[in-house]
């Protein structure tokens, strides 16, 4: 049958026109554009044959969210690790045992009437039943306290998603809205937050996340530890992880749903990690630029980044005990002519160079 | 989507042992698999223990599976085999499918119709619509057909059924969602309105 007869039924049901439709190459588009100029008068049927297969592309699709897809697979791991354990090992030291008893059971005829259990549906327990939610629609910030020992302070208007026991390999939760996280330290058991399409996994460290539905974007602000942030993308050949970014103290990551980047800087007003009295005070007296800079990272867990062959000569005396970060940088600036920026997290210093 | 010389080095690592694979392949075919298992039955705790015994039984018999370069015909086909499995007991094939007809019928009514007649979001909620009259079989078929780009030949064995019942529950399928496109209907709802 020539294409000409066909109905728009017949053309979306075809290989050949799906194929033009879905994954056009030159050589099909040719072929349809021919068609169309010698038979003008089908092109109802070709037009109402491409919007079906493009409607159908999406049409029977169920949204699945992504909470599911995790939850799911939390359960699969969590049985796979359950399977594991009991049954290896054991088993061929004691084949003679098993032996035995299934004599035992071939011999007492009632056994038969004992229901036999499919192992699966054994294997199948941890279900949503073992998930639970935390909401906080009240002013004050909730605290939820995780069975690992982990802390979650919830803002409100906030919800978070997780197990009443972590089960498998890692510790997942989901957040909607804004937390402030205190993870326990635990290597084997990474902690993951997933929230609105960004994953935030950490091993113990303490962080925030600002992940408003109505956002378009998420952002992660870490307090203490390294933290990993990546797009939840899967992907056949490449681990997400690797497009992600590590954070450091004082550094933040902004999410953008809608084009999945992330991109990093620092927070607003930097804090000082390091609690003991001496090494806040900021008093140097004729030191070198590489000294000050090295106090100013070790204070921050900032990267300063600068030339030090060029600033070998910039020497300086200053008191900045009472200045937050980035008053310190404007004062050290002045006094060495120089300028600084933020980027990707770091301070990048701009200097000509000092006289002696 | 993803090459075939990608699919079957997945496919192979996992084979392998490499639970990182095993977990790929989840992610990358979990969402399909939980939303064709829609077409199959309401039953969301069905659709779910069916997925989670099919990724068990896949990981603890990988050392016996064969070489395939199409893991998602595989996980298809199986997904159906597991549901309609359990599935047997249930008398009432998807019962929930009279009700959602009847919902269905209610808001299809000619005067929207009339009033939203533009846009290819149009065009798709009107798809819609129609596609939730069709039977749960016709509904497989389309989407294993356009959603998920497998051949007439796949789907049969996926459905379980011959080459002919695949080709006709989606040819008819197809003869009624046509009217929710058709360019006639649509230059009629123009004309009606100016009038």
């Amino acid at each position: 049958m020539h294409y000409y007869q066909y109905n728009a039924e017949d053309l979306a049901a075809d290989d050949y026109f799906k194929e033009w439709v879905c994954a056009p190459t030159p050589a099909t588009e040719r072929f349809w554009q021919d068609f169309l100029t010698d038979y003008p008068e089908r092109y109802y049927q070709v037009e109402e044959a491409r919007r079906l297969v493009v409607g159908l592309q999406e049409v029977p699709r169920v949204a699945v969210s992504d909470e599911q897809v995790h939850q799911l697979w939390e359960r699969i791991e969590g049985s796979l690790e359950r399977a594991k354990v009991p049954r290896l090992g054991r088993w061929p030291g004691r084949a003679w045992l098993a032996a035995a008893s299934l004599v035992l059971l071939l011999g007492l005829g009632w056994w038969w009437q004992v229901p036999s259990v499919p192992p699966l549906a054994a294997e199948s327990t941890p279900s949503s039943a073992d998930w639970t939610e935390a909401v906080n629609n009240a002013g004050q910030p909730l605290e939820v306290q995780l069975t690992d020992g982990s802390r979650v302070l919830l803002e409100k208007n906030s919800r978070l998603r997780y197990p009443r026991a972590f089960a498998g390999t890692c510790r997942t939760v989901y957040l909607t809205g804004e937390a402030f996280f205190d993870v326990q330290k635990n290597p084997q058991k990474p902690f993951l937050v997933y929230a609105n399409g960004l994953v935030t996994k950490v091993l113990g460290t303490s962080f925030r996340i600002q992940a408003r539905s109505q956002d378009p974007d998420v952002t992660v602000v870490v307090k203490s530890g390294r933290v990993s942030v990546y797009a939840d993308k899967p992907s056949p050949t490449q681990d997400p992880e690797a497009h992600g970014l590590v954070l450091t103290p004082n550094q933040k990551a902004v999410f953008q749903r809608e084009q999945a980047t992330i991109s990093k800087s620092l927070v607003e007003k930097p804090s000082l990690l390091i609690p003991s009295r001496p090494l806040r005070l900021f008093v140097f007296e004729d030191a070198t630029a590489a000294q000050v800079f090295e106090a100013l990272e070790k204070a921050y867990g900032i990267r300063v980044v600068f030339d030090e062959e060029v600033m070998k000569n910039c020497r300086l005396t200053l008191n900045l005990s009472d200045e937050d970060l980035y008053q310190k940088l404007e004062v050290i600036c002045k006094v060495l002519e120089a300028k600084y920026k933020l980027i990707d997290g770091q301070i990048i210093l701009y200097s000509h160079g000092c006289d002696t | 989507m993803i090459t075939k010389t990608q699919n079957s080095s997945l496919w192979n690592a996992f084979r392998g042992g490499d639970r990182d694979s095993f977990q790929r392949i989840y992610q990358l075919y979990v969402k399909e698999l939980l939303s064709y298992g829609h077409k199959i039955t309401s039953d969301v705790q069905l659709i779910e223990d069916s997925i989670h015994d099919l990724f068990i039984e896949l990981w603890q018999s990988r050392t016996n599976l064969s070489e395939t370069d199409s893991i998602k015909f595989y996980l298809f086909r199986s997904l159906r085999n597991k549901i309609s499995h359990r599935h047997r007991r249930d008398v009432l094939y998807r019962a929930s499918d009279v009700a959602h007809f009847i919902e269905s019928l209610d808001e299809f009514s000619f005067e929207k119709q009339l009033i939203e007649h533009e846009g290819q979001e149009q065009l798709l909620r009107q798809l819609k619509k129609s596609f939730q009259l069709l039977s749960p079989r016709q509904q497989q078929a389309l989407d294993l057909r356009f959603a998920q780009h497998f051949s007439n030949e796949e789907i049969a064995q996926i459905m379980g059924i011959n080459y002919q019942s695949a080709c006709k529950f989606i040819y008819s399928g197809l003869k009624v969602l046509r009217e929710a496109v058709r360019i006639f209907c649509w230059g009629l709802a123009y004309l009606t309105i100016t009038c």
